[in-house]
Formats: structure tokens, sequence, C-alpha cells
């Protein structure tokens, strides 16, 4: 039988039987997967008893039919242990593996394992500030969905100025020019871009003034994100 | 009997818990940590948990996303009863109901044995 | 002279949220014993053994705090004399017999063979270790099944006198040390792989040696892994 091995993170799990579990993963190679682990609810099986949130795990399974693939062996690869040190860390982690299977229902490409990975290394790193992490993850969910709001021309296609107050539509999910003023100045749609350019949280922290802006641009990142990944 | 699996790294707290829950006819299986904690409530289902969020290896919330995950735990009511301060835990108290089923927040330093108990009461008459 | 303030240790407002953060476990001992008693009108349940030792575990870890603050805030003039570790050791194993008791850990000294005085601060190391003490003995209980067996050791090596209290700990190695001192500040469980809380006792531990030119690391003796600290023996007393 062909055995596969890949990297994964575990989402979520759901009894299947007596015995065994269904185990929903996030994979780099091969997307979001269901397996099957066969035995775990026994404590004692090899396979059972790790907690495994925030963790990295090699695992090889079995491919199988109807979309339901047999887990063969897991071992761990990177805990991510900082993380549970924090309540509050533990908490958003915790909230964002519930968003990302939130919004990548079925299938996932495997972007989204490394947006998680890279969201794991983010919170297990105390100097960069929580809610930074989740406005970067928020991003690049929305990104990866292709739902990237336009930081570059307004709705008529005119270039974003500095100088200018805009106001955002999210109808458009672009920047317009406002005729009193505007919530939103230049140094916004900078960070934003700076947000959504990023591969990692980390490089954000360095920005002056990261968290002021951090915090004015959530609750409009966050209404992008309900508005169109329902999360 | 009511089983009470208490989840409580301190082992003079526990000791103490342990008393006052025996004490009221309760029988009780106490674990340090996380991972024991699983493997008691394996060998013998709850009626109760008490459980601690700061916990050695693993958080609480750890804990609970486990042990949730089981269909035969995720109607048994959880107590947290922690050393993390209240300003902490009003941020959380939400997604600790809503999403870990936690059905009362405790302060451990501020909550007397009496409104231990009678907290535990309360969740069990509810089931 | 190394800047004692270096490091997380070196950090007071920290410190003082670390200790703060761990009275709340002696003092809730202490509380909830007393309301035992109380509450069920036996008063053989209360352990007022209990009582007594917690009481003294907080006390003495105000003690070691104050006096790290002392230290570190009077970096140049340290009254140093002539101590002698191992005598300080079974000093220590003294005053933690009690606590580990209770805790039901087994402790244990570890000298084998003479060792030179150093030169030290002598209520200063004796703070800093009977502060480790508490906090891994607390540790040592939490470890799930098993027996609990903690270590008080001096060994010599190339690079001086290595003092250390040593126990089985799953993770306690200089990466998750490293990873503590950082997370001192800001989070509720710095060193969660070793012990739930703030890990204050050995914060304090560290601030007082760190004061001293010395700081704590991770180590190992006789298969078991710990926390130490090197001293020099002093070379003018050993021609005396």
């Amino acid at each position: 039988m062909k055995q596969l091995v890949t990297e994964a993170i575990i989402l979520t799990r759901i009894d299947y039987g007596e015995a065994d579990r269904i185990l929903t993963i996030l994979t780099p190679d091969y997307g979001k997967l269901h397996v099957l682990a066969k035995g775990v609810r026994r404590v004692k099986s090899k396979l059972a008893g790790g907690i495994e949130l925030f963790s990295v795990s090699a695992i090889t399974f079995i491919p199988g039919r109807n979309g339901l693939d047999t887990l063969a062996s897991t071992r761990l690869v990177t805990h991510y242990g900082a993380i549970v040190g924090d309540l509050d860390r533990t908490m958003a982690g915790y909230d964002l593996i519930k968003q990302l299977n939130k919004a990548t229902e079925d299938q996932a490409e495997p972007a989204y394992f490394h947006l998680l990975q890279q969201t794991f290394v983010a919170l297990n790193d105390c100097t960069v500030p929580l809610p930074m992490v989740r406005l970067w993850f928020a991003c690049r969910l929305l990104q990866l969905d292709g739902h990237e709001p336009n930081l570059q021309t307004d709705t008529s296609g005119q270039t974003l100025t500095a100088g200018q107050g805009y106001d955002f539509s999210f109808d458009h999910m672009t920047f317009n020019p406002s005729p009193d003023g505007g919530r939103w100045q230049v140094q916004h749609i900078k960070f934003l871009r700076l947000v959504f350019g990023q591969a990692s949280a980390r490089a954000l922290s360095r920005v002056q003034g990261c968290e002021q802006l951090t915090a004015v641009l959530t609750p409009l990142v966050s209404t992008m994100l309900q508005t169109y990944l329902r999360v | 009997m009511t089983y009470v699996l208490l989840l409580e790294p301190n082992t003079l707290l526990a000791k103490t818990y342990t008393q006052l829950f025996e004490h009221v006819g309760y029988a009780v299986g106490h674990a340090t940590g996380a991972q024991e904690a699983l493997a008691i409530a394996d060998k013998r289902t709850p009626d109760v948990v008490v459980l601690e969020l700061q916990l050695p290896m693993h958080s609480g919330v750890e804990f609970l996303h486990e042990f949730r995950s089981y269909s035969e735990w995720l109607k048994i009511p959880v107590v947290v009863n922690t050393l993390s301060p209240p300003s902490r835990l009003a941020a959380l108290y939400v997604a600790l109901q809503s999403d870990l089923g936690v059905t009362a927040v405790l302060y451990k330093p501020q909550t007397s044995l009496q409104v231990l108990l009678r907290t535990m009461r309360q969740q069990l008459a509810q089931i | 002279m190394a800047n004692a303030s270096e490091g997380a240790g070196g950090d007071v407002d920290s410190l003082l949220l670390s200790v703060a953060e761990q009275l709340k476990i002696p003092l809730t001992v202490i509380a909830r014993q007393a309301e035992l008693g109380h509450m069920t009108g036996d008063g053989t349940l209360v352990d007022a053994s209990t009582i007594r030792v917690q009481a003294d575990a907080a006390l003495q870890l105000v003690d070691s705090y104050l006096l790290g603050i002392r230290l570190l805030r009077e970096q140049t003039e340290l009254p140093l004399e002539p101590v002698s570790v191992s005598s300080l050791l079974v000093d220590v194993a003294h005053s933690l017999e009690r606590f580990a008791e209770q805790y039901r850990v087994q402790l244990e000294v570890s000298i084998a063979g003479k060792y030179q005085p150093v030169m030290a601060h002598q209520q200063g190391l004796k703070a800093a270790l009977v502060s480790l003490g508490f906090a891994l003995v607390e540790a040592q209980a939490a470890q799930g099944t098993g027996a609990k067996r903690v270590t008080l050791a001096i060994h010599r090596t190339p690079h001086g006198l290595v003092t250390g209290i040593y126990g089985q700990y799953e993770e306690l190695a200089a990466k998750q040390w490293r990873r503590a001192l950082q997370l001192q500040t800001s989070a509720s469980q710095p060193f969660h792989g070793l012990l739930a809380g703030s890990a204050a006792g050995l914060f304090v531990a560290d601030a007082i040696l760190r004061s001293m030119h010395s700081h704590l690391r991770p180590g190992r003796f006789a298969g078991q892994q710990g926390l130490a600290t090197t001293l020099q023996p002093s070379q003018q007393l050993r021609f005396v």
C-alpha cells in the first residue's frame, strides 16, 4: 500500500466509532486532509494521548477513498510551547486555528499550512504583540482567499495619494477620497501594504507606531473578514 | 457517587480540595497535569472537572481542547478555578465558555471552599 | 564588573510581579486549610504544620526578593566573606526539609570530597539556593507519578565549584531557561515546561546570583537535571 509522508498541523479531531478518531489536518503538500487514526481512543496506543495543539508533526498516511485517508504514524517535529505559557496567546492561537478551519471549509491550498505555521511562530515569540499577530493573520487569510483590498488605487482607478483622507468601501474593497476629511490617512494605508506584504508578523513589530496603527486598523480588517469569509 | 476530576498542579492545594470533596461524599481523581488528567478521565468518566488553567507542560486550555474533542466528555461541566487574575479572565470568559464549554470561572485566591462547592453543585444540578 | 542588571532577572518591577503572583499559592493554601477545619467542623483535617511551613516559605520568598533588590541596587559594595559551600548546602537542605516533606519529595544532599571556601555573600548565596529549592521541590512534586527526589549537590569542574539543585524534569535545558528569562516580563507562565505559575523563586535566585557576578544555568548531576551556579574557590584562602 502506498504510503505518503508530509508535515501536518492538526485542526480538529472527532470520534469515529468505539476506538477511532478522524483528524482534520493541514499539510504543505496536500492541503487539508481528513485522516482516520485507528485505535487512538485507547490512551495507550502509539498515536494517542499526545496533546497536539500548536504543533507541527511529521505524518505517514495511506491515501484512501472518499476523501478519508488512514494515518499510519506520527512524530512530533516542533511544538510551539511558549504559546501555552500565556493564556491570552493560548486562546488567540485556538481562535485563529478555528478561524482558519472555518475559512477553508472542505479544502485548503498548501499555503494555508505555511500561514498557520508562521502564526504559531509569531505567537510563540512574545516580542511580537498579540494584536499584531491577529492583524497579520487576518490580512493573510483575506489575501489567500482572494479578498485582499486594493491598496494602490481608488474605485475610479486614481492612485492613492498623501495628504488625502479616505473612506473605505467594503463593496469594492477600496479606499475612496472623502469629501470631509475621511477616516483613513496615508500612514494607515502604508501600514496595511506592509502587513499584506509581510511573510511573517515579526517584521511588523519593528515599525514605529505599529501598536497604535494595529489598534486602529484591526476593526477595519475584522469587518472585511466577517464580510467575505464569515469568520 | 459524584466523581470529581481535579486538575491542580499544587499538591498541597489539591490535598485540601480533595479532603473537602471527600468530606461531602465525592470521589476524587487528582492530576497535576493535562496528560495525566486525560488518562484518569479515560479510566473513569468524571461527573465534573475542577481545573486550574496554569499547568506545567501544557495549559488548561490545551487540556480542554483535547478533553472536549471526545464525544463522551462534551457535556461534562468544567469549573475553572484558577490563579490567573480576573482582569485576564474577563477578556477570555466568552471564549472559554462558548468554545471550550467552561461553565464557571472562579479566581482561586478569592474563592472560598464554600463558594467552590456551591458552584460545583449548581453545575451538577444543571446536567 | 559585569552589570548585575543585565538579563531578565535585573528587572525590579518584573521580579516584584513574579513574586506577587507566586505568593498567591502559599497564601491560598493557608486560607483554604484554615477554612477547611471551620467548614467541616473537623479540626483534624487542618494541618497546622502545612500552614506554618507555607507561611515560612512565603516569608522566605519575600525576604529573598528584598535581599535581591538590595543587592541589585548596591552593586559596588558587597560584603564578601569566606563561605564553606558544603556547610551552606547542608544549611539550605535544613531550610527546605519540611517543605519537601509536605510535598512528598525526598531531599538529598551530595557533597563528595572537601572543597575550598569561596568568597561570597553568605546570606545572598543561601537565600538564592533556598529560593531555587522551593521552586524546584514544587516543580518536582507536580511532575506526575513516580518517586520524587531532589538533590542538592556540589561538585568540582575545571570552571569552579558547581552548586545546584537537581531532579527529574522533562524540559530543563539551556534553551528553555533562556526562553524563560525572556518571557519573565511578558508571560504568566514563563517556564511552564518546568513548573506552573510565575517561577518567581528561580528568577529571585538568579537576580541574587547576578549581583554576585554569577548566575543560574541548567546543568546535570548523577542523571538528574537542574539549575546550578558556578562559584570560584578563593585562591588567597588556599594558602591560609
